[in-house]
């Protein structure tokens, strides 16, 4: 604090002189507050005719007070545009209310330039509240209106930039969402004598998943070719590696009958399209099934990927063994497994991906592992696709937040021998 | 999800790498580049120890391919340590084990 | 929605009365009526809404397409007639609203019988001869006033707009801002308003009609009260003591009496 400023201290009012000299600074009179204040001031009629206006605002508008007082109205001095605003919203307002404060107008100067303005009015009453006149202070808005502008720009572009990035996102949703179809066939074929089920568990709706199945005819509706798997990782990059995937093994099961060798075609296509320091594979099982009276004869090959299981018709479930088959597409002279399994009447066979068996339940979050999936599935046998696969789903959705990858589930089945019948008799 | 600890440390041999904590998507890369960096000598033994890892996803699976590759392209070989039953089942079940040098504990890393 | 919701229909007055049906213009809301209301509900049935957008109408019920023209509003005015089962109904237009009743009582003469217009315009733009007291440009000044004065409408001023009954001392804010609209839809009824020709309806306007304008009216000067007198055979001009374009609240005794003793003079 500076004490020549004086009064901090309580004492230096007091002194004759200083008084004096502060009383120097005060306005000399009400009038010239009036006239010189720093803002505008205007006193009209009800009927809005000037009755009195400052020196300030007339300084504002180039105007005499001999031009204004008694010859102009309030809206005389705006632009027409504010004059709008002011018959259609500030009169109206003002006339209900008594009182309207901050409102932004644009008034003409005698020059013809715009002069951006904050208006506050007050309706003086008589004693019986009678409206008598109406009291107006203007402030210069110039430097407020343009970072009001400013302001006004920048959320115009906020919200266009919103209303563009909505727009891109649905798009890129579309765009999944078809692509994430590519990679699954719409509906399975139709076989006679034969069930088939699927399902694909879909983590999240914005990273496309990389697991995949499909089932097809290879020749004359005898034969269907069968795979599924899972890519490694997750996003465009494993829905571009699920696609080569699925096409190379679509195209591969109608040249070759042997699901191993299928699995070498696959295993040499993605080598080819993926090097040494960027390495990408897949997991899988290849099937290949033909119908022979009462039994479908399956063969299947596995690449690394969680072994199938058949429910049988009689009870139980057992896995099929396939160890030893290697990981599709990272290793020049992988190993695959195959296995041959007859499916009676009754029997389901359940291909899955590790989303089922990595998935974590309970309050120690554990694996459900295998032996879990195994004896849920012997608990439902028998069980064709259709209620093994609605049973799973029904797991899976149990799994909450437990499970956390894509899932894909596919069953292949034979009615059992009553089925059969009855839909003979149909 | 626990964080992903690579400590490098230099023998006459090889390298040992030692990965601690979960190896997933999102770190996998890490692996990787560690491996990189290292210079293995001729001959020399990479050994990745995943010996107190506790998660391994497909992600780290291709890290390990393609440290793998690396290692072989430069004239060496990798051995992997693990030791949960977890990780060696899913070796087993892709059939990596097959492929890679799994042991279960480190080998000492002598200049031969 | 019931239309009742929709356009925050109020009834008051005498049931036994001729109904006279209060429709406001451009700006603001029923609240333009509250002046005259009392005197008019003396003798007559008194209808008041508020045309979607406005006041406290349902917002969500606005699309942008119907109430780009004048007729989008009279289909308003025409579904309150409805639901109300107005017969020969007195309808009293103010400025914008003027013209909005004479499409109003065009689509349903049996419902609306009379008209007053009150400071009505036909079209706002200078052009050949005919004097609107507008440029196209002037429009454009008003739309930028509606733009600076709606500065943070949204975050500060929606809650009160919408009306909310589980809050009620929102109720004097809602007292104080009458007049205040969602921008985009203030924008879309300015230019509705200050851009649509209504002259050539006006020739074939049947109905009984009073013409009441200011003395002074810095929107619809008196020449155009003029005109409009001019191209509807048989209407009647009264020109009020009063100054601006709302008199009725400006003058609302005048306003009330002139209604009232044109209503009087068609039951005769």
């Amino acid at each position: 604090m500076n004490p020549a400023a004086g009064g901090s201290d309580g004492s230096g009012m007091g002194l004759p002189s200083t008084r004096a000299a502060f009383s120097a600074l005060l306005e000399d009179s009400a009038e010239d507050l009036y006239e010189s204040a720093p803002c505008g001031y205007l006193s009209t009629l009800m009927d809005g005719t000037i009755a009195k206006v400052n020196a300030t605002l007339l300084g504002w508008l180039g105007l005499t007070r001999d031009e204004v007082v008694g010859r102009m109205h309030f809206s005389d001095l705006l632009t027409v545009g504010g004059k709008l605003y002011h018959e259609t919203h500030f009169a109206p307002l003002l006339r209900m209310q008594g009182h309207l404060g901050g409102i932004a107008l644009d008034m003409r100067t005698a020059q013809g330039a715009k002069l951006p303005v904050l208006v506050t009015s007050t309706v003086k009453t008589s004693d019986d509240g009678e409206p008598l006149l109406i009291r107006t202070t203007v402030f210069d808005a110039t430097d407020r209106r343009a970072y009001e502008r400013e302001l006004l720009r920048a959320r115009r572009v906020a919200e266009e930039a919103r209303a563009q990035a909505e727009a891109d996102r649905e798009r890129l949703r579309e765009a999944l969402a078809v692509l994430q179809q590519s990679l699954l066939p719409a509906a399975l074929p139709h076989i006679p004598g034969v069930e088939t089920a699927c399902h694909y568990h879909t983590a999240s709706p914005i990273e496309l998943g990389g697991d995949f199945y499909d089932l097809f005819p290879v020749d004359d509706d005898k034969r269907f070719a069968f795979f599924l798997g899972d890519v490694c990782g997750k996003g465009p990059q494993a829905a571009a590696l699920t696609s080569l995937t699925r096409y190379t093994l679509r195209a591969a099961a109608l040249h070759a009958s042997d699901p191993v060798a299928n699995l070498r075609i696959l295993n040499t296509v993605l080598l080819d399209r993926y090097t040494g320091d960027d390495p990408r594979y897949c997991t899988a099982v290849v099937g290949l099934m033909e119908r022979s009276g009462n039994t479908v004869d399956v063969h299947l090959a596995s690449g690394g990927h969680p072994p199938a299981l058949v429910v049988r018709g009689d009870g139980g479930a057992e896995y099929l063994s396939t160890r030893g088959g290697m990981l599709v597409g990272a290793l020049p002279d992988a190993q695959f497994v195959d296995v041959h399994v007859r499916l009676r009447p009754g029997d389901t066979l359940l291909l899955y991906t590790d989303g089922i068996t990595e998935a974590r339940t309970g309050p120690d979050r554990e694996l459900y592992g295998y032996e879990a999936l195994e004896a849920f599935a012997a608990g439902l046998a028998p069980a064709g696709p259709r209620r093994l696969v609605d049973a799973l789903t029904g797991l899976l959705r149990g799994f909450g937040d437990g499970l956390d990858d894509d899932t894909a589930l596919l069953a292949i089945g034979l009615p059992a021998r009553t089925d059969t019948e009855s839909e003979n008799q149909a | 999800m626990n964080p992903l600890t690579i400590t490098a440390s230099h023998a006459p041999g090889g390298l040992v790498l030692e990965a601690v904590g979960d190896l997933d998507h999102t770190n996998a890369q890490r692996l990787r580049h560690a491996a990189q960096e290292a210079e293995l000598p001729p001959g020399g033994l990479l050994v990745v120890d995943l010996s107190r890892l506790e998660f391994c996803d497909s992600s780290g699976i291709t890290a390990l391919i393609a440290v793998r590759n690396r290692a072989e392209a430069a004239g060496g070989a990798l051995v992997l340590v693990v030791v949960s039953a977890a990780l060696r089942r899913l070796l087993n079940l892709t059939g990596l084990d097959q492929v890679l040098d799994v042991r279960d504990a480190v080998p000492l890393l002598t200049d031969h | 929605m019931s239309i009742q919701r929709r356009n925050n229909i109020r009834v008051s007055g005498r049931t036994s009365g001729r109904t006279v049906v209060l429709a406001h213009g451009f700006g603001c809301d029923q609240n333009m009526w509250r002046l005259v209301e009392p005197a008019l509900a003396k003798d007559h049935r008194v209808v008041l809404f508020d045309y979607v957008g406005a006041g406290r109408s349902d917002l969500s019920a606005w699309q942008e397409e119907r109430y780009s023209s004048l007729e989008g509003y009279a289909r308003d005015v025409v579904e309150v007639c409805e639901e109300l089962d107005l017969r020969d109904a007195v309808l009293v237009g103010h400025s914008v609203s003027a013209m909005v009743g004479v499409l109003a009582r065009a689509a349903a003469p049996e419902r609306i019988g009379s008209l007053v217009m009150v400071c009505p315009s036909p079209y706002y733009i200078d052009e050949d001869g005919y004097r609107g007291g507008f440029t196209a440009e002037d429009i454009d000044e008003l739309l930028e006033s509606l733009e600076s004065n709606y500065l943070g409408w949204s975050a500060a001023m929606a809650p009160v707009i919408m009306g909310n009954p589980d809050r009620p001392e929102l109720g004097e804010e809602l007292a104080n801002s009458f007049c205040a609209t969602d921008p985009d839809i203030a924008r879309v009824f300015a230019r509705t308003t200050f851009l649509s020709d209504s002259r050539k309806e006006l020739a074939d306007v049947t109905a009984p009609t009073l013409i009441l304008e200011c003395e002074q009216d810095a929107i619809a000067p008196r020449e155009v009260g003029a005109y409009v007198h001019s191209a509807i055979p048989g209407s009647e001009l009264v020109t009020l003591a009063a100054t601006g374009h709302c008199p009725q609240l400006s003058a609302p005794e005048a306003t009330a009496s002139a209604i009232s003793s044109f209503v009087a003079d068609l039951e005769r």
